[in-house]
């Protein structure tokens, strides 16, 4: 398919390395070093996605992708070595798509990669469609007539009790539901060490949906409360 | 039913002793009074009683006397103690019921037998007319007639006086000067009336001068061992030392008395005469006196009847006494003192000034209310001892409290009055004294101290004044130094106090200034070094992680090159083990100086802590179980709702956890337990350490791990994060050690307790 990714970063080798990463993954990878660059490059070629860090010389990150929003829909990662929330908030208000905090780990900024290219490229359809019975929220679609969820576009493979589970969890997402009321409507029974049980299946499905398991963006523990779906934002 | 009767037998022995007690204290010396001055042998006969015997003596001498001629007889109808010379035996007036000092010490003269002698002569010398005294408005009759006329009306007492053979009075039915002439003295008994009189005394001066005295038929012996003195009963001439001299050896009296005496009362019309009171009332007050000796016997049984029974209930009796003394504890001590020690004093020394300390304080009711005064008294200083209610102090501390509350200034100048005070009032009461009296007052005596007062007075309110106008300004300084001291305790470091230049304080408050300014100058330098640090932390962990981007991405481009030889690929593995290693690292040392500088973001909320464990141990369900150690969580079912920040209580607990896991002796066990008591909700963490475990090691610090030679897999910093996550959520986390078990405790206030 030979997607055009722009990685842009003052570290050179991490740039070479970003770049060998995401061509093993079949993307043509176009390299920059600063803001101004990438702004070039970004005009000139057919860009689909942009890896951006923050601290470049010339023009720094945030500047250039606000310059590139003006023009272009295309998704934005931002890299940086802060990994505060307030510095993702403002990565994130400033038009990237999504944050990876420095060190990252390779796959999972090649998975965000795919992920994001996928929702740009093939759900544009689906967006356009906008079905009826679908709940979205960012990269999951549930559709309750199928009892099927899909990540950015593909079917999720679970299990019927994952399935439940996670159908409650998007029909309310955002709110907080303690682990005795999960088991009591998923199961249909009185909670018996329903923590552990619900534990286990929630760390199941994040196997299947999250881009970094360890660091879950939708399927929350709210601590000392219980488990949520997170209701993502639109930044755009 | 058991505590009804304990109360019961606790009334009832305090009853008893009160009671008793009473009893026996009204009753005591009435009945030592009784018993010394009754007399005991005369039994009911009035006529063995000593007072008999003094009013026969008596009536003798009276008689002898009349028929003599003796002197004490201007118009006085009593013939009491006269006609004898030195005859001075007591005649003490006994009221029943009152004992008195006298008898008490003639009791232990008597006892001991010290007695005086002294020898009594009779000699009745005759007076000039004593025939013809005229009685008032009754010409041609003496008084001595008139007296006599009266004493023969009494019929209790039958007499009749022969003078050198001449009958000349007697009151004898069928005595007459005929009989007496024609058979010399003769025999007055027979004259009596059958059995009415069983009494008779005959003197007889013309023969031997001794005294007969015939009672029931039987002769008394009169002069015992011959001799008079004070235990004579009789008083009558014919003792070795009492002998009748002149005129009274002619004379011969005889004297009867009745059987039961009788009480003649004759009513004119103006009014009531009595006859034979004298036997009559003798015999009565005899009766009575024995009457009131029964009583006082029967109440002082009684007395000790009721003492024997509270002493058989003596252990109700104390816990009386305890109950007692506990219902003193609420009375003021300042109205105990003055009833149960005051009042008795001071009446005890008033009836010491008057001199009626025996009549009004220690005989009868008196003494019981003495008693009992001191008793409870003695009985609330036992029990309530130091934990005395006081008035006075109550009155103190209300005011002191009220002082303190008021604000410094307030209180140093209110305290100036002590001061300013007295000066004044001695002023006005020397202006009111001079207005008053002035003008009785004279220039050269009185007026010049006065005056010289006065001005002295004038001094001291002046000295006074102006002291407290100094004073009050001295007052606001320090209150406003007071007031800028708490300022600077409460950080508001900015701002200075100003005083005059003339002011006391004005040292103190430039010294105040220079040490605000200079903590504020330190508190801007820390705060600035703090913030620096932590942008020092923050620089080099970002300056850090860009190079261990290259080296995880590196790491990951060579995992996926193929056909490396195996060693090789081990090199990999180790090399990614080590970036992971040192990315939790950076990120651990970036968290953990944020929190030290009080810079950590922290959500609080409410959340159960329980579930929050329980959480925590299925999060880390699939590495405990990897563990190979057995853990043991105790948690409640219920919720234990604390506020604190969930993401954070949770990376403590991941944090205690792994470093039990970290850390614990193969096989050993692992303990959790929650326990919310007294309002606060403690998490305790337990194991048992592999490595040995130095006292005195502080394992919250920095870096500080168990084993010293840092080979493990650990940062040092996952107990310093946990502690300072907890802190920053708003509670205590404890390491506590005891050989080579670890504990860990986790403490936070339970929301609504």
């Amino acid at each position: 398919m030979n997607e055009c990714v722009l990685v842009v970063d003052d570290d050179r080798e991490i740039v070479k390395a970003i770049g060998l990463l995401l061509e093993k993954e079949g993307y043509r990878v176009l390299k920059a070093y600063d803001g101004l660059e990438a702004l070039e490059l970004a005009a000139e070629q057919p860009v689909r996605l942009i890896i951006m860090d923050v601290m470049m010389p010339r023009l720094d990150g945030l500047s250039a992708v606000m310059k590139i929003r003006e023009r272009k829909n295309i998704p934005i990662i931002v890299l940086s070595a802060k990994s505060e929330e307030t510095d993702k908030i403002l990565g994130l208000s400033m038009g990237a798509d999504d944050y990876v905090a420095k060190p990252f780990s390779p796959q999972e900024l090649a998975a965000r990669v795919k992920s994001h290219l996928r929702r740009y490229t093939m759900l544009g359809d689906i967006h356009a469609q906008g079905r009826e019975d679908e709940i979205r929220n960012g990269r999951l679609c549930y559709r309750p007539s199928e009892r099927t969820l899909y990540a950015d576009g593909e079917a999720v493979r679970l299990t019927a009790t994952e399935t439940k589970i996670v159908e409650l969890l998007m029909r309310n997402a955002g709110r907080v539901f303690p682990a005795e009321e999960i088991y009591r409507r998923v199961w249909e029974e009185e909670a018996f060490s329903a923590e552990n049980t619900v534990m286990v299946h929630i760390r199941r499905i994040r196997e299947k949906i999250e881009l970094n398991p360890k660091k879950p963006e939708y399927l929350k523990v709210v601590w000392g409360i219980g488990y949520k779906m997170e209701k993502m934002q639109d930044y755009r | 039913m058991a505590t009804k009767w304990k109360k019961c037998r606790i009334i009832v022995s305090f009853a008893a002793f009160f009671l008793g007690m009473t009893l026996l204290l009204t009753n005591f010396f009435t009945m030592l009074g009784l018993l010394a001055q009754a007399d005991l042998q005369a039994g009911t006969d009035y006529q063995k009683t000593e007072e008999f015997a003094g009013f026969i003596s008596g009536r003798l001498e009276t008689l002898v006397s009349a028929a003599a001629g003796g002197e004490d007889w201007h118009g006085s109808l009593d013939s009491y103690g006269t006609a004898y010379e030195a005859a001075d035996v007591y005649v003490d007036s006994w009221s029943a019921g009152d004992f008195q000092v006298a008898d008490l010490f003639r009791l232990i003269l008597n006892a001991l037998g010290i007695t005086s002698r002294r020898s009594y002569t009779v000699s009745t010398t005759e007076t000039a007319t004593p025939y013809d005294m005229p009685a008032d408005g009754e010409g041609g009759q003496s008084y001595r007639d008139f007296y006599m006329e009266e004493l023969a009306a009494d019929r209790n007492v039958r007499f009749a006086v022969l003078y050198q053979g001449e009958l000349l009075y007697t009151n004898l039915d069928g005595l007459t000067a005929q009989t007496v002439e024609a058979s010399g003295i003769p025999d007055f008994a027979a004259l009596l009336p059958e059995g009415e009189y069983n009494f008779s005394l005959c003197y007889n001066g013309n023969g031997d001068g001794k005294t007969e005295i015939v009672k029931d038929g039987q002769e008394v012996d009169v002069y015992g061992d011959g001799t008079y003195g004070p235990d004579s009963r009789w008083r009558v001439p014919g003792y070795e030392n009492f002998q009748a001299e002149g005129k009274a050896r002619d004379v011969v009296v005889f004297l009867a008395a009745a059987k039961e005496p009788m009480l003649e009362i004759d009513n004119y019309g103006m009014g009531t005469e009595q006859r034979g009171g004298t036997l009559f009332y003798m015999r009565a007050e005899l009766y009575q006196q024995r009457q009131q000796l029964r009583e006082t016997a029967a109440r002082l049984g009684a007395a000790l009847l009721l003492l024997l029974l509270a002493f058989w209930l003596r252990a109700s009796l104390r816990e009386a006494r305890q109950r007692i003394g506990g219902w003193f504890k609420a009375v003021w001590v300042e109205i105990k003192a003055l009833l149960f020690w005051c009042l008795p004093v001071l009446w005890l020394v008033f009836a010491f000034l008057t001199k009626r300390i025996w009549y009004w304080n220690l005989s009868g009711a008196g003494l019981a209310v003495y008693f009992w005064l001191f008793y409870f008294g003695l009985l609330d200083r036992k029990y309530n001892h130091g934990r005395q209610k006081s008035f006075l102090r109550s009155i103190r501390n209300s005011l002191r409290t009220r002082d303190l509350k008021r604000p410094l200034q307030k209180r140093l100048v209110g305290r100036q009055w002590l001061v300013f005070a007295p000066g004044l009032l001695l002023f006005l009461l020397l202006c009111g004294f001079l207005l008053i009296y002035g003008r009785w007052l004279y220039w050269n005596d009185a007026l010049a101290p006065v005056l010289a007062m006065f001005c002295f007075a004038v001094l001291l309110l002046i000295g006074g004044l102006a002291y407290m106008k100094k004073n009050r300004r001295m007052a606001e300084d320090i209150g406003a130094l007071a007031d800028r001291i708490a300022a600077v305790r409460e950080g508001r470091l900015s701002g200075s106090l100003k005083l005059p230049e003339d002011a006391d304080l004005k040292e103190a408050a430039e010294n105040l200034n220079e040490i605000s300014q200079g903590m504020e100058k330190a508190l801007k330098e820390r705060t600035r070094s703090e913030r620096m640090k932590v942008e020092l932390i923050a620089n080099v962990s970002h300056d850090l992680k860009t190079p261990l981007t290259s080296i995880v991405s590196y790491i990951e481009l060579l995992k996926q090159e193929a056909g490396l030889p195996e060693h090789v690929r081990d090199y990999i593995r180790i090399l990614e083990g080590k970036a992971a290693r040192l990315r939790d690292m950076v990120q651990d040392v970036f968290e953990v100086s944020k929190a030290a500088s009080g810079q950590l973001p922290v959500k609080i909320e409410k959340l159960d802590f329980a579930k929050l464990l329980r959480q925590t141990l299925a999060d880390m369900s699939v590495q405990i179980e990897q563990s190979g150690f057995a853990f043991r969580a105790e948690l409640p079912d219920g919720p234990v709702e604390i506020w604190a920040d969930g993401q954070r209580l949770y990376r403590v607990f991941q944090n205690l956890l792994q470093n039990a896991l970290q850390y614990s002796l193969p096989g050993s066990r692992i303990y959790l337990a929650l326990s919310a008591e007294g309002g606060r909700a403690q998490a305790v963490v337990k194991n048992t350490s592999a490595a040995e475990l130095l006292p005195g090691t502080d394992f919250t610090e920095r870096f500080v791990r168990g084993d010293e030679s840092r080979t493990d897999g650990g940062s040092g910093l996952g107990l310093s994060i946990a502690r300072s996550f907890t802190e920053a959520c708003g509670g205590e986390l404890k390491v506590k050690t005891d050989a080579d078990l670890f504990t860990v405790t986790v403490t936070f206030p339970v929301e609504g307790a």
